[in-house]
């Protein structure tokens, strides 16, 4: 009871945290986009027309632009405290722009981890089992050539290649699964792998050292001594033991991607949340800049919220600590 | 190796479903911006433009060979003294149904002329004093001063008839359905993604569209919108970076399709004390080596511009004065010298790194610069700041790259006409010459085109000898398309951002 008790409070507390940690952000955003030159009414009306003063005017008044900055501030924010995020300067809500793009976002995001899971993992259990010999080398600098390549350059190869030459997988954009199953699907891939190629890589190093600590462990010793076998030894033993740094790198790493999704997302013109900010920042789109980053700071922290909660799941001896 | 075989055979599997997903007479494009609105009548640039020409049609437009074309107006006549427009409407219908009538022209215009409304071309147009509908098939408009340029107004897509019965009620909703008398039907708008457009079947225009369905997907980076043409994820891509253009131009199974549309050039503000003297204007006109322009922004692909940005065949062009300028530096230094300037001076010149080739004329214009002892710093910002600099002319000179609103020789009004707003995205801030003034009041309105075309001849002169605004280059507008989409022309000259008309011609064959 104590400890369900305790771990109720754990979970509060993160909470509150991340509402403050929330409400600095929207803050920090609210100001800069006053901060930023550029006007939003012109780029709306267009600003090689010319538009009339009386339309800019008018524009602006019909937006609630000419208010005072602080009462558009504090509109803003009691709108958000209730989950309205407002409406985006061409007159469709904020959260209809984020939901179209949050999904396909989020969508990406977890394609990547599980393609970097999938790669990195095993190649970091083999690199471990064979440390100081010829594979470990190899992977090790097949994993530091990984992490230094910048997406925009594997991408750009990814699609010379395998789109372009080859014509086996489409170059970018994003079909709807109610248009094409398939199609969706053969979209994803090449984002997905950029992505989460330099994410293998890391995974595979944080695996490889987890696993190395401690196969270096005494109880792995005794085990040997024991006289288990080594295979035994390493899925029972070993890899549950090494499995929550793992999980932990592969956690951050969802996270880090809510925000980390803009160059892949551009190169592939994948139409998530990163295309969105990018393209209403140019826009000086304020309540659509502002819902967005809300938006991926919210899911950012959410996501780390649940890395915690689940490695607390995960190891008793954490969960004991904090009570 | 098994996983590998079983990939390929999925990859391939998901391959064939694909292909049979893709529905006939449907068109991909590629458009280089989200619009940031439909409203009828703002501008906010050419990407919304060729979604409005897809769903629209005015009295008249702009056609494929860029002259007016006679639209929802069957015929129009202009009365001897260009006062009055009679316009005669044809039988078309509206995508809810209904007809176009003299009323639905009367309330489009009304809500163009709302003083308090957003309309792009509400100065040009306001000229309009009444509109009259004396029977449901005829429109007349009585203009207050007379004026031969205005049916080039009419044509522009800010211009297009909407339903009275819409605009009732939705005239103050930016995100209503479209509804227009054009060639497509409004389908669908994913935030972010993609505009869906589906033919209209009660099209005026016998067996058009030959397209079933249109999707304009936006396409921001360059890079990335050249490479969905080249795999074949969209049909056509507009705004072609140059440096792609040979490349898409030679193939195989992509094609360029190109005008020469926009110039750049340079606009200055008259209040920075050596940009009020024409002299300086003069010399800096002397000074650029237009090829460097051309080389450094434009990977080489461009036409110079030696006098006035005022393309061949239309009103005002001089085979005599397209070369007033020439490369001379000694002529620069001897202007420079005439004004007080012998040393030259520091100036700020406002570009925008958002598009590389205006930051790269931006460049290119520092160094030809140097070399008549004019110091610049450049000033980069994003295109929003950019924009709003120039809106209140934040800047001792700018890169212009623009073009003529219309092909009538009035889109000079634009860039020269003082007036009582001198500050204007396209001119050259705070420029106010009455003799300019006069003849382009003039030129608007002499309805014979012999005694028109001379006191556009007059402009030209004055213009070149005050060079408020230096021209350097025709800059190339390439569409491209992939083999087998036939129909989409890249309309002449200034009309290029109007080709979206001609996609009621375009087919695609597998």
């Amino acid at each position: 009871m104590q400890n369900i008790g305790a771990f109720g409070f754990a979970i509060g507390s993160r909470l509150v945290t991340a509402i403050v940690q929330l409400w600095v952000i929207a803050t920090l955003v609210f100001s800069l986009m006053y901060i930023m030159p550029g006007d939003p009414v012109l780029m709306l009306l267009g600003p090689d027309s010319n538009p009339t003063p009386e339309a800019i005017a008018a524009t602006r008044a019909q937006l609630g632009l000419d208010q005072p900055v602080l009462s558009q501030y504090v509109k803003w924010l009691g709108g958000a405290m209730q989950g309205n995020l407002g409406t985006s300067l061409d007159g469709y809500p904020v959260a209809q722009y984020i939901g179209n793009g949050v999904f396909k976002t989020l969508e990406l995001a977890f394609a990547a981890i599980l393609v970097a899971s999938l790669i990195g993992v095993p190649l970091g259990i083999a690199a471990a089992l064979n440390r100081g010999r010829f594979l470990d080398g190899l992977l090790t600098s097949v994993a530091t050539l990984g992490i230094s390549v910048p997406v925009y350059i594997l991408g750009s190869l990814l699609i010379l290649g395998l789109s372009l030459k080859l014509g086996w997988l489409p170059a970018s954009g994003y079909t709807n699964m109610s248009r094409s199953v398939a199609m969706h699907f053969e979209k994803l891939i090449l984002p997905a792998i950029t992505l989460g190629f330099g994410l293998a890589a890391s995974i595979a190093r944080m695996t490889r050292s987890s696993m190395l600590e401690i196969l270096g462990k005494d109880f792995v010793r005794s085990l040997r001594a024991r006289g288990m076998s080594e295979r035994r030894i390493v899925w029972r033993h070993v890899l549950r033991n090494a499995a929550i740094p793992i999980v932990t790198i592969i956690g951050l790493q969802l996270g880090n991607l809510m925000g980390g999704t803009v160059l892949v997302e551009a190169l592939f013109n994948w139409p998530g949340l990163s295309t969105l900010l990018v393209t209403a920042v140019s826009n000086r789109n304020y309540p659509l800049v502002q819902g967005a980053i809300l938006t991926i700071a919210a899911l950012f922290i959410l996501i780390n919220l649940c890395v915690d909660l689940f490695y607390t799941l995960l190891d008793p001896r954490i969960r004991r600590k904090r009570a | 190796m098994n996983i590998v075989r079983k990939l390929g055979l999925a990859t391939g599997l998901l391959a064939l479903m694909s292909t049979s997903a893709i529905a006939e007479g449907s068109l991909w494009f590629g458009l280089s911006a989200e619009p940031s609105s439909l409203d009828t009548v703002v501008q906010p640039g050419t990407a919304a433009r060729t979604v409005k020409l897809a769903i629209h049609r005015g009295l008249v437009n702009y056609g494929i060979d860029g002259k007016i074309s006679p639209e929802l107006a069957e015929s129009y006549e202009i009365s001897e003294d260009a006062r009055t427009y009679t316009f005669h409407l044809r039988d078309a219908k509206f995508h809810d149904g209904s007809p176009v009538t003299a009323a639905d022209v009367k309330a489009t215009f009304e809500h163009i002329l709302d003083p308090n409304g957003k309309a792009a071309f509400r100065n040009e147009l306001s000229i309009i004093d009444a509109v009259e509908t004396p029977d449901d098939k005829t429109v007349v408009l009585k203009l207050s001063t007379p004026s031969v340029a205005l049916i080039g107004y009419l044509a522009l897509p800010e211009s297009v008839i909407v339903p009275a019965a819409w605009l009732a009620e939705n005239k103050d909703n930016p995100t209503a359905t479209p509804i227009g008398a054009g060639p497509f039907t409004f389908g669908e708008w994913t935030r972010g993604q993609e505009i869906v457009l589906e033919k209209f079947d009660d099209y005026y225009k016998e067996g058009k569209p030959a397209l079933d369905e249109i999707h304009f997907v936006f396409y921001g980076d360059e890079n990335t919108r050249v490479n969905a043409l080249k795999s074949g994820d969209v049909d056509i891509i507009d705004y072609v970076p140059a440096k792609d253009a040979e490349a898409l131009k030679a193939g195989p199974g992509t094609e360029l399709i190109s005008t020469y549309g926009p110039f750049m050039g340079l606009q200055f503000n008259t209040k920075f004390e050596p940009f009020s003297k024409p002299e300086v204007r003069q010399a800096i006109a002397y000074a650029v080596d237009r090829s460097a322009i051309i080389n450094t922004a434009f990977n080489g692909i461009g036409a110079p511009i030696w006098g006035l940005a005022i393309p061949e065949g239309y009103m005002g062009y001089s085979e005599a004065k397209k070369d007033y300028f020439s490369h001379d530096i000694e002529k620069a230094r001897e202007l420079m010298a005439k004004a007080g300037y012998p040393d030259g001076f520091e100036a700020r010149l406002l570009a925008s790194s958002q598009y590389s080739f205006h930051q790269n004329t931006a460049v290119a214009v520092q160094s030809e610069l140097a070399k008549i002892g004019i110091r610049l710093t450049l000033d980069l910002p994003d295109w929003a700041t950019r924009m709003s600099k120039a809106g209140n002319a934040d800047y001792d000179f700018a890169v212009l790259g623009s073009l003529g609103e219309i092909a009538d020789p009035d889109w000079l009004t634009n860039y020269y006409y003082g007036g009582d707003k001198l500050v204007r995205t396209n001119n050259s801030p705070y420029f106010d010459d009455p003799e300019i003034n006069g003849l382009l009041d003039k030129g608007r309105a002499t309805v014979d085109p012999v005694a028109r075309a001379e006191v556009y001849d007059q402009f030209v002169d004055r213009a070149l000898e005050l060079s408020p605004i230096v021209y350097f280059m025709w800059r190339q507008q390439d569409y491209a398309v992939r083999e087998g989409v036939t129909g989409f022309t890249n309309l002449p000259g200034f009309l290029t951002f109007q080709s979206g008309y001609s996609l009621e011609n375009t087919k695609v064959e597998d």
